[in-house]
């Protein structure tokens, strides 16, 4: 369990200041993956570094499990690291050491016989699929081998919370979702709390219980997934969930489109499905009710938190009188109707 | 001549590798004194930095001919006498000590600033991080140095020759320089470039041996 209280952090240089967190307070349950996102230089990464006092703060309580780590003398703080494991972007991995000696390192801390810390080893070599490349040195891994060597040595001392500094970022989309499966599955397996900082909502999307989104210091806005994408209010957040969604109109779509309705034009809009949206037959609905027929262009919509959430794009295509109606319909049913133009008939019609 | 040659050439062997063993004992502790005390750093102490700048600055500015007779006082009290290839090694080492240090800081400043990071999330001291750490991650560059430093002392040493160091200088100046000897300056030339060679040679391939950074 993690918590941060009324944390300041402020950086002075000369006479500027940076006032980088302001007030935070957050509370990470255990066993949960809690995802902070915010843009760069929002604070997201001072925020992270506060919790193992990477950076302490100016002010504010950081409490694990009960402990206040702002009361810990630098021996007890290295103790208590060790019950913390952590990930970064660049891996930050030893480059004259192999794999295995890499996972090795936190358990010559610990004083353990040569043996049991080949066990060990052996079992996170495991865990995180890297068995067949313990001897390797680690420029000779891919970013996503490096990262799973990284989160094998975090994990070695059997630390009850992960801390990952942007640990996809350097990371294509690919090795991404497989870095991401394994977190998940660590947190499933061994009950780890997650606390991640990331600037890509899609990460957020894939694992998180649990949002908070930073902007210049502040948490703006925090909750569940499920409830942060039907509710999230600032538009920050919009923002970002809507990053994750990649909805255009087609080229010879938005030439045609025209921002007046004119004669025998008809409607293109964006249907936007949030947490509050029944799950319910709507198009089909709405097609038979006001006969309308509804042709989809695109569409990206997911099952994330345990809500349908996403983006679609059609034109509909019935008698003018019958817009109204369904565009009161499908705001009653809480889908967000947005006319983003009007077309002519379609062309092959 | 084959004599005098081979006497001075293990002449030379021993003051530059005495000196190196002296200088990698006091030059790499103060090289990693130098970079563990900057600010921000793992011991960071502004104070005890600045004072090791000043030393080793100092160190550094006095021509290794004059720092030679300047510590004649001190060559005297360690090794009792001021004349010989044993006394050349004091102001050998002292001369290349700075140098070392130097060295040793600017192979530990190329290190990634992210390995204090995951070294002080894992729970290192500060002294488990030097050990540990910054000493393995830095060894290819400590070991250029030391090659630096070999060639180096393999320079000085024909100086410490002039104040009856022997070795393969002395050779070159009191056959070659001053008596006109060219076979014999030629020879002491020959030997030189072969040593600096071979010491080059073998630190380049210790170096590629510890060198884990690329593929």
């Amino acid at each position: 369990m993690i918590d941060l209280l009324r944390i300041h952090k402020v950086y002075s240089q000369g006479k500027k200041t940076l006032h980088a967190l302001r007030d935070v307070n957050l509370h990470v349950e255990s066993g949960k993956i809690f995802g902070v996102i915010g843009a760069s230089g929002a604070g997201k990464s001072t925020l992270i570094r506060t919790v193992n006092l990477l950076e302490p703060p100016t002010s504010g309580e950081v409490v694990i499990d009960g402990q206040q780590m702002t009361r810990l003398n630098k021996r007890e703080l290295r103790l208590m690291r060790r019950k913390m494991g952590m990930i970064f972007q660049h891996f930050n991995l030893l480059s004259s050491r192999t794999v295995f000696q890499n996972i090795a390192l936190p358990l010559e801390l610990e004083k353990l016989s040569p043996e049991k810390i080949h066990a060990r080893v052996q079992e996170l070599l495991l865990l995180v699929g890297l068995s067949h490349r313990a001897h390797a040195y680690p420029a000779k891994l891919s970013g996503g081998e490096k990262q799973r060597v990284a989160i094998a040595r975090a994990l070695a001392t059997a630390p009850t919370i992960l801390l990952c500094d942007e640990a996809t970022s350097a990371l294509d989309p690919q090795t991404t979702r497989s870095v991401l499966k394994l977190l998940k599955e660590i947190n499933i397996q061994l009950g780890i709390t997650i606390l991640l900082i990331t600037h890509e909502m899609d990460v957020v999307k894939a694992i998180c219980d649990n949002v908070a989104i930073i902007n210049e210091g502040h948490v703006i806005e925090e909750g569940p997934l499920s409830w942060f994408f039907g509710n999230a209010k600032t538009e920050l957040a919009r923002d970002f969930i809507e990053s994750t969604f990649h909805l255009n109109i087609p080229e010879d779509y938005r030439q045609r489109l025209s921002s007046q309705p004119f004669a025998r034009s008809h409607p293109l809009v964006k249907l936007g499905f949030t947490g509050m949206t029944v799950n319910e037959p709507l198009i089909s609905q709405v097609s038979r009710l006001f006969e309308i027929d509804i042709n989809i262009l695109s569409a990206d919509i997911e099952y994330a938190g345990g809500v349908k959430f996403g983006y679609l794009l059609a034109e509909l295509l019935g008698h003018p009188d019958q817009y109204e109606a369904a565009r009161r319909f499908f705001i009653e049913n809480h889908v967000a109707l947005e006319i983003l133009g009007y077309l002519t008939e379609l062309p092959h019609q | 001549m084959l004599a005098i040659l081979t006497h001075a050439f293990f002449e030379t062997l021993f003051m530059v590798f005495c000196s190196a063993l002296l200088a990698s004992f006091f030059g790499i502790p103060l090289g990693i004194a130098l970079e563990v005390t900057k600010p921000n750093q793992i011991l960071s102490h502004p104070q005890l930095h600045h004072g090791l700048e000043i030393i080793i600055n100092i160190g550094r500015s006095v021509p290794f001919i004059i720092l030679l007779v300047a510590i004649i006082p001190l060559t005297r009290l360690i090794v009792g006498t001021s004349i010989g290839t044993v006394a050349a090694i004091i102001p050998l080492s002292v001369g290349v000590i700075p140098l070392t240090a130097r060295l040793v800081e600017g192979a530990l400043m190329e290190l990634p600033a992210g390995l204090i990071d995951a070294a002080h999330a894992m729970g290192l001291s500060p002294r488990q991080i030097i050990i540990k750490i910054f000493i393995p991650e830095a060894l290819p560059g400590i070991l250029n140095s030391m090659t630096m430093t070999l060639v180096n002392l393999v320079d000085y040493s024909a100086m410490a020759g002039t104040i009856g160091g022997g070795g393969l200088g002395d050779i070159a100046i009191r056959y070659g320089y001053q008596r006109f000897d060219l076979p014999m300056m030629l020879a002491t030339i020959f030997i030189l470039v072969i040593l600096v060679q071979g010491i080059q040679y073998g630190g380049n391939h210790l170096v590629a041996k510890y060198n884990h950074r690329s593929s």
